[in-house]
């Protein structure tokens, strides 16, 4: 645990250090910093990982903390090490990504605001101490403001990143109100206090689990608290966007397993309420998210997605538990943090990809771009293997995940009536989901990568070392944990055994056989795959080939414009999905003899938006009116009110007390 | 065991081509014409191999990879699935939802392979395919997991159980499930109402739009993959009809003789119907979920019912 300490103070001395670094070192100096505090934390997570104990250390602080508990079990272990794993390539990629800036100021900045993310990512899931927990949730959210507000000359980043502030500090009311109502109750501060008061009562636990969820879940992007999401990403530079979208939001989903850690036994009203509100963001995000032709938001919607369905696999655990089928809850349970990794892998080098592109082209809308897999080759083979993993699609990680939440749901099938409707609800959901996320990265991946530029000029585009390195090691990862399910499934054991509370050791053998079969069954496919593509490779090297342009039904006239277009491919399913996904049309027909400018437009605003602006701010502000009463801006009347406080108070301490 | 599994890769890898025989034979004979010989597809294939290739300059290497990863999926999903005997070459707990899945991993490929060419029609083509075909996945999925109830674990080859449950109920679930199966085999197979093979509009196309700029071997393996594929669906369909008990000798013969019949029924049916237009396919391809919908409330009923 000291280690881990010391790998914080890296990344905080790395922060400093780069700030008062020459203009030139800063990068190398934050490098290095970064990297060497991300192999000790890495280190030490990975020791508790495997010998499934629990480091601890503890600091005696000043009043409001007091004695504050430093503690990495399992699942604590779990996340450290993930986002140790991931931000040493963002680190890399980072200054890469910041020379195009040139912009000095804003970089020094920068670099303090980045590790003090990252270390308050690490410390808020080890921390056992509830107010502790709320000031580095506190420090997270703020120092990513300030990352999110990189460009803010920019009128649109600004309003994004207000909105993530509000969003977060809206969010953390309410985490602050469960804390404050189980600090009350149980006289204590930390995480073993509050067990007791919620393990006093069922609807206690249910109670301050979904006021809490809500907090977590703004962090995590469930529907209806996502809307700071694609908002925040599309903004926020791509390094950023990729420790947002891959490791922040993880800790909202953190907070939520802490807390079904906490509850001995969470109740099926938990487990069906988080089951559906999982299912709908779910299906919510990957419609959104394929309708989208801004890449970076289409990818903060998929996050949305995978959110849902991370939920849904942990709400199935939950619902194994609670209906006594400890197999079925073991098998959520992994699924889940199966997905929680791959999902941090894929999207983190989903951005990454995206911000090469992004750097090139200086543009967000995929409808310009179009064959960049010519200039770009590493930028879209990444990108197309993490579309393949983020779809669900088999032999990479992705696919891993989303096989042990389909057989979770289907082990729980003959416990009971209820659950056999709902498992297979959940069941056909997910197939739907994975079928639109076909849709929706064949087409950003098309869009954006093949065919023929729509935009023309693409001469000086480049990529460079220092950002294709990391991603290729994100990558590898992904490749690796799709063939060798069963030794990443071992890792997890302990966590899952802390969410069952039982050992389940006979249960979690089986899964690792399973896991183990998985992996040989996609090995055999690398295998044909492999004895097809050298068939094919030997027989392109002898056939008789020719160039030519594309056919074109012998129209002549042709021009890269009229390729199927991100909207045009998507308009069919889109179609079919008025309900959910709200369209605002804004046609200018051509009028007169002469006709002038004509077009159309269309949005599609987010629901919650809609009701934030529709209900919400007016009730608000209605209530605020009324009470604008006795605001009457005279001096008297203040003083009075000051007068009647002061009587008031006499009163109640003479007379009550 | 050894010998079957054999005989299974083989049936596999050889066959496909012949199915596709026999349905043109179908359509021939159904339509008063002698017909090419119901071994055609097979000179087809020999004589596209031996040819050279012309290649759009817009393309890149996945246009190159697509034929290779589509044949390989199809052929592993082959592998995936029980043949002779309900012995599956490769099989696990749970092997169901890697076919389905390796299956998608074919069609993502197919449809960037489409758009790789740049060419407006193919992007046509690729996103009627990936909107059609994603229908049917809910549909397949609520229909196996829902008749998974009556295997002890949930393996492809434990889910042809049905006629132990033996009863008038599971005859209507097996029927069902032929319905619903055959629709999927002809959103998947792109026939006939569907999709027409043989149109020579590019603008009614779906599938075969995707591939307009393929030539030479590597359209030689595009549709030696599409007609495996289609025997693999007949095959699944013959899992649920040909009865658990029959040994291997007797599964051989049922197995032979279903094939037969599957690909005179494509052919009869590409005679008979007309394909719908692209609107209406939706629709068309929507009434399979109501049907595992139906299939789902039967088996509640009958595995539940009266007892909560």
């Amino acid at each position: 645990m000291e280690l881990f300490f010391a790998g914080i103070l890296l990344f905080i001395a790395g922060g400093v250090l780069s700030e008062f670094a020459n203009f030139r070192y800063k990068p190398a100096v934050s490098v290095i910093f970064s990297v060497s505090g991300t192999i000790l934390t890495g280190y030490t997570a990975l020791l508790s990982l495997t010998c499934r104990c629990t480091p601890d250390i503890t600091f005696l602080l000043n009043f409001p903390f007091g004695e504050t508990r430093f503690a990495m079990d399992s699942l604590s272990a779990l996340f450290v090490f993930i986002f140790s794993v991931i931000y040493l390539p963002v680190s890399i990629y980072s200054t890469g990504y910041l020379k195009h800036y040139n912009n000095g100021r804003k970089e020094r900045l920068h670099y303090i605001c980045l590790s003090l993310l990252i270390s308050s990512m690490m410390l808020v899931v080890t921390v056992t101490n509830s107010i502790m927990f709320l000031v580095l949730w506190e420090i997270m959210s703020l120092s990513s403001f300030f990352l999110v507000s990189f460009e803010n000359e920019k009128s649109e980043v600004y309003d994004a990143a207000i909105n993530y502030l509000i969003a977060m500090h809206v969010g953390v009311v309410f985490i602050i109100s469960a804390f404050a109502f189980l600090s009350f109750r149980s006289g204590g501060n930390t995480f073993d206090d509050f067990r007791i008061v919620l393990n006093s009562g069922k609807g206690i636990a249910d109670l301050l689990f979904f006021i809490s969820f809500i907090g977590f879940g703004t962090k995590a992007g469930f529907f209806p608290f996502h809307s700071w999401l694609p908002k925040a990403h599309p903004a926020a530079p791509s390094h950023v966007s990729a420790l947002m979208s891959g490791l922040m939001i993880k800790t909202g989903i953190y907070g939520i397993m802490r807390f079904l850690i906490l509850i001995d036994s969470p109740s099926k009203t938990i487990g069906f309420t988080l089951l559906a509100i999982s299912s709908f963001t779910a299906i919510f995000g990957i419609i959104y998210a394929m309708n989208d032709r801004d890449m970076k938001k289409q990818l903060a919607y998929s996050s949305i997605e995978n959110i849902g369905i991370i939920g849904m696999a942990l709400s199935v655990g939950i619902l194994g538990y609670a209906y006594g089928n400890i197999y079925m809850a073991v098998l959520g349970f992994t699924g889940a943090i199966l997905h929680i990794i791959n999902h941090s892998l894929f999207k983190t080098l989903l951005f990454l990809a995206a911000g090469s592109v992004y750097l090139n082209t200086h543009s967000k809308n995929m409808e310009s771009m179009g064959g960049l897999i010519k200039k770009l080759p590493y930028t879209a083979s990444f990108f197309i293997i993490a579309a393949v993993a983020i779809s669900g699609l088999p032999p990479l990680n992705g696919f891993i995940g989303e096989f042990f939440i389909y057989y979770s749901m289907l082990s729980g099938i003959k416990t009971s009536s209820v659950l056999f409707v709902t498992m297979i609800a959940g069941f056909s959901l997910l197939a739907l989901i994975g079928a639109i996320a076909i849709i929706a990265f064949t087409k950003s991946a098309g869009v954006i990568f093949l065919g023929s530029s729509r935009s023309g000029d693409t001469d000086n585009y480049h990529e460079k070392k220092s950002m294709i390195i990391p991603m290729f090691f994100i990558a590898a990862l992904m490749f690796l944990i799709g063939v060798l399910p069963d030794k990443v499934i071992g890792f997890t054991s302990g966590i899952s055994a802390l969410l069952v509370k039982t050992d389940a050791t006979a249960e979690f053998n089986k899964i690792i056989s399973l896991a183990s079969d998985l992996s040989i069954a996609l090995i055999v496919f690398f295998a044909i795959l492999a004895v097809i593509t050298i068939f094919r490779a030997a027989m392109y090297r002898r056939e008789k080939i020719e160039y030519f342009k594309t056919w074109d039904c012998g129209y002549q006239g042709g021009t890269p414009r009229i390729q199927y277009t991100a909207s045009s491919f998507s308009a069919d399913a889109v179609s079919l999905t008025k309900p959910i996904l709200i369209t605002r049309k804004e046609l200018i027909r051509p009028e007169g003899i002469f006709p002038g400018k004509s077009g159309i437009r269309t949005e599609n605003p987010d629901v919650s938006d809609l009701i934030i602006t529709l209900f919400i701010k007016k009730w608000i502000e209605w209530f605020f009116n009324k009470v604008s009463v006795i605001q009457s801006r005279t001096a008297q009347q203040y003083v009075l009110y000051v007068i009647v406080f002061i009587v008031v108070t006499f009163i109640w301490v003479i007379w009550i007390k | 065991m050894k010998i079957i599994l054999i005989a299974n890769v083989l049936i596999i890898l050889v066959l496909p081509l012949l199915f596709t025989g026999i349905i043109n034979k179908t359509k021939a004979f159904w339509g008063g014409r002698k017909g090419a010989s119901i071994f055609q597809p097979y000179f087809d294939f020999i004589k596209l191999m031996k040819k050279g290739e012309v290649i759009s300059r817009v393309t890149s290497p996945v246009f190159f990879l697509f034929p290779v990863i589509s044949l390989s999926t199809v052929i592993f999903a082959g592998l995936l699935l029980p043949v002779i005997d309900h012995a599956a070459v490769i099989s696990f707990e749970g092997s169901f939802i890697l076919f389905v899945y390796i299956l998608a991993l074919g069609k993502f490929f197919t449809i960037i392979g489409a758009l790789d060419t740049g060419s407006s029609f193919e992007g046509m083509g690729a996103a009627r395919e990936a909107f059609f075909t994603s229908i049917p996945e809910p549909a397949f999925f609520i229909l196996l997991g829902s008749i998974s109830i009556f295997g002890e674990i949930n393996s492809f080859e434990n889910l042809f159980g049905l006629y132990h449950a033996g009863s008038e109920l599971s005859l209507l679930i097996v029927v069902l499930i032929v319905i619903i199966l055959s629709i999927i085999l002809l959103v998947e197979g792109s026939r006939i109402p569907i999709d027409d093979p043989n149109t020579h509009l590019e603008l009614t196309m779906i599938h075969e739009v995707m591939v307009l700029d393929n030539s030479g071997p590597s359209l030689a393996l595009i549709q030696y993959g599409s007609a495996m594929k289609i025997m693999i669906l007949s095959s699944l369909i013959l899992d649920f009809i040909i009865p658990y008990s029959a040994g291997p000798m007797r599964y051989s013969v049922y197995y032979a003789c279903g094939l037969i019949s599957a690909a005179f029924t494509i052919g009869t049916i590409e005679t008979l119907t007309a394909r719908f237009r692209i609107v209406r396919v939706p629709d068309f391809i929507f009434t399979i979920v109501g049907m595992s919908l139906m299939v789902m409330f039967i088996i509640l009923l009958y595995y539940y019912g009266g007892r909560r």
